[in-house]
């Protein structure tokens, strides 16, 4: 098990939790839906499990680690093995496609040599050989998207979570991007896809953890519709 | 590990933040350098003029009831060698009777008078270093010459000027700390301010794996980057202005006050300014975004 919730909340103020009672197990490997609709919780989950926030109670594992455990210097090490790809795509505007999709790699300490012929070769892998050193402001919102998650797996992470990756670009680049996930997926990195899209949850069979109000109504497998 | 120079161009650059930064450094460097100047030319001047006062004094022989000038002539001039066979005394000069009718004649308007009167010998007396002589060590050993000699300590009223020039140099030493208070929070706030332009940048940086000290290493390159020429000019400037206040100090014919003080040793105290400066400014940025980043997340 790559990672799991024991009865896990968050709360921002005491009176009122993000996250109830929430209870989950990821297998190495799956392909995992995050749904609910707007305000349900589901980018507050994402953000427990890259530990940006810590769970006002209850138990998370990562890794085989109790992140409650972890200490402040250890946290940086753990993020190296999730990637992430947000809504908002989070490119630094005045880097090239290039330089933002090396980020992590260069934080990982690679050199120059390793990082512009991956870098260059994961940026092909999204479609992007022609536009490698274009800046974000060039790229239209699939393209940006497509850097994005070439950032968000130059490090080979072993859990890869996307928050509505989806929402901002146009139905067909959309699709282009869900079919980077389901590869990425079939190459063996687990996936966690935060969506309101009923309609993607639908056309896919995949195991669908659906959140309410805050809490986990469902953790199952659908089937493909 | 190489990551883009520019990362948080947006806080330095486009926010400004770079400009504000350097602007101040500078000014701060340049204030800094003026009060080190002022401190180190103050602080050896009163030194200097300590030692002299400390160790000089000028002895009265009174002229004696009756007698000549050549009398009292050789009378001096025994008193002189009795003062220059001695071990402590490191020079003892006869001051010309000219020399001394010039020191009256401020008040003494008539040069007829000036002469009638019998003026008394005075000789100025060097103590040797590590050497102590009292009055009345004076007196007796001029005893076979005069009976009622006096000595007048150069230091004796003259406690409150040293006094002031000290507590100038202590003052210009506390402008000095201050200018340093003042880089730190400068540097704090600047620090603050580009990392809430940045937020966006630094959580993304974190999210990728990024260690605190990393990011404080990107917002210290950038600091040490704009301190450090901004601290070279606010030098240069501040070694204009010591220059052109030397040059009209010499002018005025004031330089010989300060005279004891080697400017290239000024020069010299002065260039620890912008070194520290930069030094501080450097190790207020990485320890102030260290401290915010283990708040923010």
């Amino acid at each position: 098990m790559l990672l799991s919730f024991e009865n896990v909340f968050l709360r921002y103020d005491p009176g009122r939790a993000v996250l109830t009672d929430i209870n989950l197990a990821i297998m190495s490997g799956l392909f995992y839906f995050l749904t609910g609709p707007s305000g349900a919780g589901k980018s507050s989950l994402l953000r427990l499990i890259y530990q940006i926030e810590k769970p006002s109670e209850g138990r998370i594992t990562l890794f085989d680690r109790d992140t409650s455990q972890l200490k402040h210097k250890e946290f940086p090490a753990l993020r190296r093995r999730l990637g992430i790809v947000f809504q908002d795509f989070r490119l630094i505007p005045h880097l090239t496609a290039l330089e933002n999709a090396a980020l992590p790699l260069r934080l990982a300490g690679a050199n120059e040599e390793q990082v512009r012929q991956h870098v260059t070769e994961l940026l092909a892998w999204v479609g992007l050989e022609k536009r490698i050193h274009a800046m974000p402001s060039e790229l239209s919102g699939g393209e940006q998207q497509r850097v994005a998650i070439a950032r968000s797996i130059v490090n080979k992470p072993r859990i890869l979570l996307a928050d509505e990756p989806t929402g901002n670009v146009d139905e067909e680049s959309a699709k282009k991007l869900m079919h980077l996930f389901l590869e990425l997926n079939k190459m063996g990195t687990t996936v966690i896809f935060a969506t309101h899209q009923q309609s993607l949850v639908e056309k896919y069979a995949k195991p669908v953890l659906r959140l309410l109000n805050g809490r986990m109504v469902s953790s199952y497998a659908v089937e493909a519709a | 590990m190489s990551l883009p120079s520019n990362l948080f161009s947006t806080a330095f650059r486009e926010q400004r933040l770079g400009v504000m930064l350097s602007f101040l450094i500078g000014i701060m460097v340049y204030l800094g350098c003026l009060a080190m100047a002022a401190q180190a030319v103050l602080a050896r001047t009163s030194v200097a003029w300590g030692h002299d006062l400390q160790n000089r004094l000028t002895i009265e022989l009174p002229v004696q009831h009756n007698e000549s000038a050549e009398k009292s002539a050789e009378r001096a001039d025994k008193a002189l060698a009795l003062l220059s066979q001695r071990m402590e005394i490191a020079e003892a000069d006869l001051v010309a009777e000219s020399e001394t009718s010039r020191l009256l004649g401020d008040w003494i308007e008539d040069p007829a008078l000036l002469r009638s009167l019998a003026l008394p010998r005075l000789i100025d007396v060097e103590i040797a270093a590590d050497q102590k002589l009292t009055a009345d060590d004076f007196r007796r050993i001029l005893k076979p010459v005069a009976d009622a000699v006096q000595v007048h300590r150069h230091e004796q009223g003259m406690d409150q000027i040293l006094g002031f020039l000290k507590g100038l140099g202590y003052l210009a030493g506390l402008m000095l700390v201050l200018t340093g208070v003042a880089i730190i929070a400068i540097i704090g706030v600047i620090c603050r301010a580009a990392m809430a332009v940045q937020r966006d940048t630094i959580e993304l940086m974190h999210y990728m794996g990024a260690t605190d000290s990393v990011v404080a290493l990107q917002f210290q390159t950038y600091v040490r980057r704009l301190a450090v020429p901004s601290a070279g000019i606010g030098f240069l400037l501040a070694v204009v202005t010591v220059g052109f206040l030397a040059l009209m100090l010499g002018s005025l014919g004031g330089l010989s006050l300060v005279s004891p003080v080697s400017w290239v040793t000024v020069g010299g105290v002065m260039a620890l300014v912008p070194f520290m400066a930069s030094l501080l400014a450097i190790v207020t940025a990485r320890l102030s975004v260290q401290r915010l980043l283990r708040r923010l997340i």
